[in-house]
């Protein structure tokens, strides 16, 4: 990484900064995938990424190269925008569909379907459950003696304004979610909200998409550092809230307490 | 066996290999990169003083896994889990011979499970009955990553998958053992999803299946669907070595799997030759939740014993000393309250 950062190199980087790993949810920039930038002239941005392993998901891969170079085609101001994906099993094929501007059909033929918009929408609904249960888990570290059924609930405008709470009203406007002050927190994907009983399950299965993406986060991250050790100074500490590190004080629901019915 | 404080636990290591990927063996650019992965997984997540030459990695031999697993890894028995990766390697990856003739020779310590592909149709068919008898299988690795051809994966709700089962199930190949691989047909989907085991465990109810790394990346997915059906296990591979790196992280991983799932389907794994067994079990024995951690309950010393090896051995019909048994044994069939809870 050159020390020296022009404006053209901070324009290109804040572009790539909108590029997310659907799967971990976090910018590429901020997980060190973003190996280099370059420009070889005037008109030409080469972008190259890296993945913390050779079988990384080739449908995650293609998403983030592929937004990236539209990130970087949208900023207008190059003639040509070049992105190659380096070391991975399928790098040729993604590299050639790439430079062609294949898109995802042209790029994987006949083991492509439609399109990834379902696989992205998939996991844009894992991140919002992860961000809801981040959320009501530091209100209930707040006020410890809100009843657990009582999340069900609380309303967006009752939240505090933490990096928390933005982090899931920009995941509520990714899945078409509205940002009033009345709607309600513990929602499912279409904004419905959860009868009390069913509530407290509703905040475990959140809890353990978190507990997923989370370890997920740490495992890549880790990786990446091992197979490019010099990764580790592009690496940003994780920002949505999602330090294991801190403490839970939620009570331990009875489990006995879940009998509900949720067909 | 390992005796720590006063309590002595039974050990059965549920998922090792014994894999060849020198370069002679690779078949390609993918050989290596597949090595080279596990090598990443191996020196990333390991104790510095646990973490092996390149060059040894690359092929360690019978004799070494007998030391690492039970001379100094404590295991009373372990299960050979093959990956077969034949378009990646000129002889498979996991070595069969190798690792059946070990087997046969300390039939007492290792169990081999071997592996199939449902894309082979009626050759692979047929070729399963004769692996049955010869390799006399409790069980099966199945990868569904696996390339083949044109084909970068398979479902285990596939058709022929569907025959496969239907034969194991006749021949009394109880424990089939799946590993989520990413690659698969339509990319449109999410490779790790674990739908497809949904299905089968329904459609299969005698078969136990045990998903390894307990269904990581997708914890969440698997939690919800053996909840649903009480003949989903988790395999602990991959998952353990978070107890060094990660302890934290490693007690939630843990406290979902005992809160949805239960104590009496989880088993452990230290993924052989990816990590050793040794230090996994010396640290789990000492693992406690943190206490600040009030949404779990502490570990029990009754359910490490389970975990490390009661589990497994009830799945395999292991013989345990009677010393080293509970006096209330595993009992997979009865569902935890939170699989009540969904029903």
């Amino acid at each position: 990484m050159t020390a020296v950062r022009d404006e053209r190199d901070e324009a290109v980087r804040t572009a790539l900064a909108t590029v997310a790993d659907p799967e971990l949810d976090e910018p590429i920039t901020d997980l060190g995938f973003v190996r280099s930038v370059d420009f070889p002239d005037a008109q030409t941005v080469r972008v190259h990424l890296r993945l913390p392993t050779s079988f990384c998901s080739p449908n995650f891969a293609y998403l983030m190269a592929s937004d990236a170079k539209d990130a970087l085609t949208g900023l207008d101001r190059f003639e040509w925008v070049i992105v190659e994906l380096d070391d991975h099993h399928d790098s040729e094929l993604i590299n050639r569909g790439l430079a062609a501007d294949a898109g995802y059909l042209g790029t994987f033929g006949v083991e492509a379907e439609q399109s990834l918009d379902q696989l992205r929408l998939t996991f844009q609904r894992k991140a919002h459950n992860a961000a809801m249960e981040r959320a009501l888990t530091e209100l209930l570290r707040r006020e410890p003696d809100v009843p657990e059924a009582a999340l069900g609930q609380v309303r967006l405008g009752e939240l505090p304004d933490t990096p928390a709470v933005s982090a899931l009203r920009r995941r509520r406007a990714a899945i078409g979610l509205p940002d009033t002050p009345d709607a309600l927190v513990l929602v499912d994907e279409t904004g419905r909200g959860y009868p009390p009983e069913q509530v407290p399950l509703r905040l475990r299965l959140a809890r353990s998409v978190r507990v997923s993406i989370d370890g997920n986060a740490h495992f890549c991250r880790g990786l990446l550092r091992t197979r490019y050790p010099d990764s580790a100074a592009d690496q940003a500490p994780r920002r949505s809230g999602a330090d294991d590190s801190r403490p839970l004080s939620l009570p331990l629901i009875p489990l006995e307490a879940l009998k509900v019915n949720l067909s | 066996m390992y005796s720590k404080d006063g309590e002595n636990y039974f050990i059965v290591d549920a998922h090792i290999a014994l894999w060849d990927a020198r370069p002679d063996n690779q078949r390609n650019l993918h050989g290596k990169q597949f090595i080279d992965c596990f090598y990443d997984y191996h020196r990333n997540l390991s104790p510095e003083s646990e973490v092996w030459p390149y060059e040894d990695y690359l092929y360690y031999g019978g004799q070494r896994l007998m030391k690492d697993i039970f001379t100094d890894g404590y295991a009373d028995h372990a299960i050979f889990q093959p990956a077969y990766l034949g378009e990646f390697y000129k002889t498979g990856f996991g070595q069969t011979t190798e690792a059946f003739e070990l087997a046969s020779a300390n039939p007492d310590k290792l169990t081999y499970n071997h592996c199939w592909d449902p894309r082979r149709g009626e050759e692979g068919l047929a070729q399963l009955r004769r692996d049955a008898e010869q390799y006399h299988l409790k069980g099966v690795k199945l990868y569904t990553a696996e390339w083949f051809g044109e084909s970068r994966g398979w479902k285990l709700d596939d058709p022929w998958s569907y025959r496969y089962l239907e034969a194991a199930q006749e021949l009394g190949i109880k424990n089939i053992h799946i590993h989520k691989g990413p690659t698969i047909r339509p990319l449109d989907r999410d490779a790790f999803d674990v739908a497809d085991v949904d299905k089968v465990a329904t459609d299969f109810t005698e078969l136990n299946f045990v998903i390894e790394h307990c269904g990581l990346p997708r914890l969440e997915d698997f939690c919800w669907i053996a909840t649903q059906e009480p003949n989903v296990h988790a395999g602990l591979a991959v998952a353990m070595p978070f107890i060094h790196t990660r302890p934290r992280y490693f007690a939630q991983i843990v406290g979902e799997l005992l809160y949805w799932i239960g104590e009496d389907r989880i088993q452990f794994a230290s993924d052989y030759a990816i990590w050793t067994p040794r230090w996994l079990i010396e640290r789990f024995v000492d693992f406690q939740i943190p206490e600040d951690m009030t949404e779990y309950a502490p570990l029990t010393t009754a359910q490490k014993k389970k975990i490390l090896g009661l589990n497994a051995a009830a799945m395999y019909d292991l013989t345990v000393p009677a010393e080293l048994q509970l006096a209330e044994p595993p009992q997979p069939e009865q569902q935890p309250a939170a699989a009540v809870a969904t029903v």
